[in-house]
Order: C-alpha cells, then structure tokens, then sequence
C-alpha cells in the first residue's frame, strides 16, 4: 500500500470515528405504513391463486400437449435464467453457520407461461455478490440445442440446452489462465463456438501500472486461449459483443487512451496487444464517469456496433429508471423505450443479452422479463422471484 | 438443513434489526463523508432502513441485506447532493452557497489535505475510494454495492488514486 493510500485510510477513518454510537441521535418514531388491507386481500389472492392454478391444469389437460413454440421470426423458443438459492447447513443459530450454494437453472418458454424444465446443481460456491453469477448464450437452437456459459463463483460451466428447452446438462469449462473469480464481461459468439471474456491481471514488471486488461478468446471444443491484452494500461472494458464470428467490439472505459469503441479482429493464430485493434469511427458521448444518470449494469451492444441499449436514472430520489437505446456513432439518445418509477421499491431494469440475430433484447424489471424489438418492450410470461443473470 | 430464503419472511423485523445493530454506526459514518454533516447522514440511513424493511421479502437473499442498504445509503446521499443542486437553481437568493453546495461531501473536514482533494473528484472516484479505504471493501464487494463491473471498480480507483497524486503534485510544487 502507498503512502497515499495509507494517508487517505488514515484520514477517512479520522473523520469517521468524529461520529459515535452516543452522539447518534435515536432513530425518529415514525407512523407504521397500513398493512390490514393487504392483509384482508391475501386470502382473495390465495383463493385466486387456487382457481388460476385449477384453470392452468384442466386447460393442460384439455390441450394435452406443450405450450405453442415461439412463431415470431428471430424470437428464440427459451430463454434460460440462472439464480442462486442459498441455505444453511447444520445449527442456523451459531455464529457463522455454514452455508451452501445451489445453482438453480430455469429454462422458460418465451412466449407461454411455462416452465420447460428446471434443475439444481448443488455444492457450488457461495458467490459473494449478487453481480457475480452471469450466463451467455450463442448459436441457432440446432439438432443439439443451444448453448450458454455459465460464470460461477467457482468458474466457468458450459450449459446445453435441448431443442425442445425440455432438459440440460452442465458441464465445468476451465480455461488455462483464467482467475475462478471473475463478474467482468463475456459473451458467447453467434455461432456459439467461441467465447469472449475480459479480465484484468496484476502486473508484474512494472511499477507504472495496477492491473493490465486484457480479452481472451475461448475456444469451447478444446479449451485453448488465445490472448489480446494492454502493454500497461489498467482502464478497463465495461461490455462486449460479437461482430459476426470473426470480431469483437469492446467498449474501452478509461483516461488514456481516452473511452472508445473497438473492434477487434480474432481470427489470427495468437492474441497481441488489445489497443492495437481498430477504434470503430464513433464519437462516443455517453457512458463516461461524468454521464452519473446512467445506470451501472454493463450495457449491450447491438452487433453492428451502432446501437448501445442500457438503462438510465432520473428523478430527484433517482427512482425513475428508463429503457434507452443510444447511438454508438454520435452518443445521441435515439428513443427511450420504456419507464418504470421504481420508488419504495428495491427494483430496477437490466438489460441482459440479445438473440442471436442481434435482436430481441431480453431485459430484467424488477420481478419480472421483457423482450425488446422494434422499440417496444413486451412482458415475457412468468414472474421469476429468484434470479440473478439471463439469456436467450 | 434449512431453506434460509423461504424462512425470510417472518424474520424480517429481527434481520433488519440485526443489521441495524451491526452496521448503523458504520453506515453513518459512510455517509458522513458523504454529504459532510452529521444530521443529514442519520437522516439518509434511518431512510435506507426503512426502505429496507419495506423491500426485504423483495430481497434475492437475506445475505445481501448489507449491500442494499449500503446502495441504499450512497443513493441517498446522492438525493442530497442533487436536492441540493436543485434548490441552488431555484433559489439562490435565499440560499448561501456553501450551505448547499453540489459537492458538500467531507465537508465536514477541511482541515485534512486528502479530503480536500479528494472532494473534487467525481462522484463514482470519490464512491470507489471511501468504500475501498474506509469501509475495506474488496473490488467485487464495490461492484456489488456501486452495480458497475469489477474492472470498472479497479480502474476507477486507480484513476481516482492518479488525480489525488495529481492534485499533490500541484500543490506541493
């Protein structure tokens, strides 16, 4: 630790310890929210529940078959969401009790209310942060179904879906190199091949910088990595797309060189440095550290590079969130898609990942999944409670 | 074995109020650097408090309770930087301006050089650097708590690291 970061430790804990238990006023009595209603109406609820659950079962019983497959040209059949249920093993009173992770995958029909099938993968480490858990997915759903990679706390898994989304099976990926902890960016090619992951590493031989940024481009049948990475800089890559099978753009997020869009060419036998890609001839406005309004999530990437969609913040308490889509080249906002006001509430949007044929946005709002085409934002059936990344 | 997410609801009064035992005080203090005076620091936790008892059964899992209320606390604090910024567009006459300043963070103390320095940052830098060099937080606990991605977390503060170097340059020379 330098003698800055020393001193700044030094000095915000100074200040801090100004504030103590006995100079913090007590917490202000205020009036208990009304509750009795909600209360009279859950056993409504619950009998509407029943009903629809009764409905739901003569209706599958009369139809006698799945739900209809996705029709809408380029709407893929499934989308997969992947959470994490955490629980407690042994006495839940001791002082730290020992916790276990379950991967829970859900695959959901994207047009149906329906469930098409869903597994737990136990003893999987907890993952720390909630931002920790992703999923990509790539390719047509073919002969051999579809393929996704999961990022857990532990590493990486490739997931196959079949066809018909009705079961799974997954499998650990490891990849030379890569660290078991890592939340940044990946993205699975169109073709659903290669898989494009960022990561940052200490540096080792040089003092003039933390961390070297760098994008490994996997190859799922065999497992081989090819490396581009930067000679010294430790600005870093908030999101990434395929552009075809062939090329990657990045969003470079940093002083020098200054934020930009790159696209990176990946066909070449070994890796090189990662600036010497070229910069995509876009102005780019939007997403800096200044731009505060904009929301945190990583954004996506249109394939084509022109289109950036993510979520931005408004409002005095900042509870106003919207669904935007930006232009790469010019910065410019081209259309806000959708608006939510999120207040007393713990929600917000994130958009996730796009369908192979660089359409159909699939989005998380709070607790529940839309599809964005054509600049409008459609409910997808279901009410997921419990997850925490998604894909087509 | 216990399912912890589906035993939530009932103890939620006593989670919330675990975690209020905890980490009031430390919530209080993040947010003292903040928005830079103590009354308003109670003010932005007791309200992520209560948001966080109305949202717990929306919670993923109870284990994340901290990192809410720790977003919860910096999005107050940045309701206040923005109410202030608002009030000072609409009202200057009756206004002072320090007293509403858009950057009011630390300013509870001049005195240190750091501090100082550190209240010209932007916002997301000067986020970055109280978790990490206050609160200890490691970067994927940043990401989590900030909602941007761990190497934004790295990069932020070691930019944020650069301009206070920067800015000691400047002033020693």
């Amino acid at each position: 630790m330098t003698d800055l970061e020393n001193c700044l430790r030094r000095d915000l804990n100074k200040i801090a310890e100004r504030v103590t238990e006995d100079s913090i006023r007590p917490l202000r009595v205020r009036r208990a929210r009304r509750t009795r209603p909600a209360r009279l109406l859950a056993p409504i609820a619950a009998m509407a529940a029943v009903v629809a659950v009764i409905a739901g079962v003569s209706l599958a019983a009369h139809t006698g078959q799945a739900p209809a497959p996705a029709t809408q040209a380029g709407l893929p059949l499934y989308y997969v969401t992947v959470g994490e249920n955490v629980t407690v093993i042994g006495n839940r009173k001791a002082a730290n009790p020992k916790r276990e992770a379950t991967l829970v995958v859900t695959v959901r029909d994207s047009v149906n209310d329906a469930v098409l099938t869903r597994s737990s993968f136990p003893r999987m480490p907890l993952i720390s942060t909630p931002s920790g858990l992703q999923i990509t997915g790539g390719g047509e759903n073919g002969e051999n179904g579809q393929t996704f990679v999961v990022s857990v706390g532990s590493g990486l898994f490739i997931l196959r879906v079949a066809p018909d989304g009705r079961s799974m099976q997954l499998g650990r990926f490891s990849v030379p190199g890569h660290p078991s902890w890592n939340s940044d960016p990946m993205v699975l090619s169109p073709n659903g091949t290669t898989l494009a992951i960022s990561d940052q590493q200490p540096c080792k031989h040089s003092q003039r910088c933390a961390y070297y940024t760098m994008i490994r481009i996997v190859s799922l049948a065999t497992g081989a990595a090819r490396t581009w990475s930067t000679p010294d800089a430790s600005d870093g890559i908030d999101a990434l797309a395929w552009d075809g099978n062939d090329h990657v753009v990045f969003e470079w997020t940093g002083a020098s060189p200054p934020n930009g869009y790159w696209l990176l060419n990946v066909t070449g036998p070994r890796g090189g440095n990662l600036l010497a890609s070229r910069v995509l001839p876009v102005k780019i406005g939007v997403l800096t550290e200044a731009e505060s309004a904009v929301n945190g999530w990583q954004p996506l990437i249109t394939p084509d590079g022109s289109t950036i969609i993510t979520t931005t913040l408004a409002g005095v308490s900042g509870a106003s969130e919207s669904i935007v889509e930006l232009s790469a080249r010019t910065g410019q906002l081209l259309r806000v898609v959708d608006s939510f006001n999120w207040i007393g509430t713990t929600e917000s949007c994130r958009v996730y990942t796009l369908a192979p044929a660089g359409v159909h946005a699939l989005i998380g709002c709070g607790s529940f999944f839309g599809r964005l085409d054509n600049n409008k934002l459609t409910r997808l059936p279901g009410s997921p409670a419990d997850f925490q990344s998604a894909a087509w | 074995m216990a399912d912890e997410v589906s035993g939530r609801g009932g103890g939620a009064v006593a989670a919330v109020t675990d975690l209020f035992r905890d980490h009031h005080l430390e919530l209080v203090r993040l947010a003292l650097l903040m928005v830079g005076d103590v009354a308003t620091a109670e003010d932005v936790v007791q309200d992520a408090f209560e948001r966080l008892q109305r949202g717990w059964l929306g919670l993923r899992r109870p284990s994340s309770g901290l990192a809410y209320v720790r977003s919860s606390v910096l999005n107050g604090c940045r309701s206040v930087h923005r109410r202030a910024a608002v009030a000072r567009r609409h009202a200057p006459e009756l206004v002072e301006p320090n007293e509403l300043s858009a950057d009011a963070s630390l300013a509870a103390d001049d005195r240190s050089e750091v501090v100082a320095a550190l209240r010209l940052l932007p916002r997301r830098q000067r986020e970055v650097l109280v978790l990490r060099y206050y609160l200890d937080l490691d970067v994927a606990e940043i990401a989590a708590t900030l909602r941007i991605a761990p190497s934004a977390v790295r990069s932020t503060a070691t930019r944020g690291l650069a301009a206070l170097a920067q800015h000691y340059r400047r002033t020693d020379q």
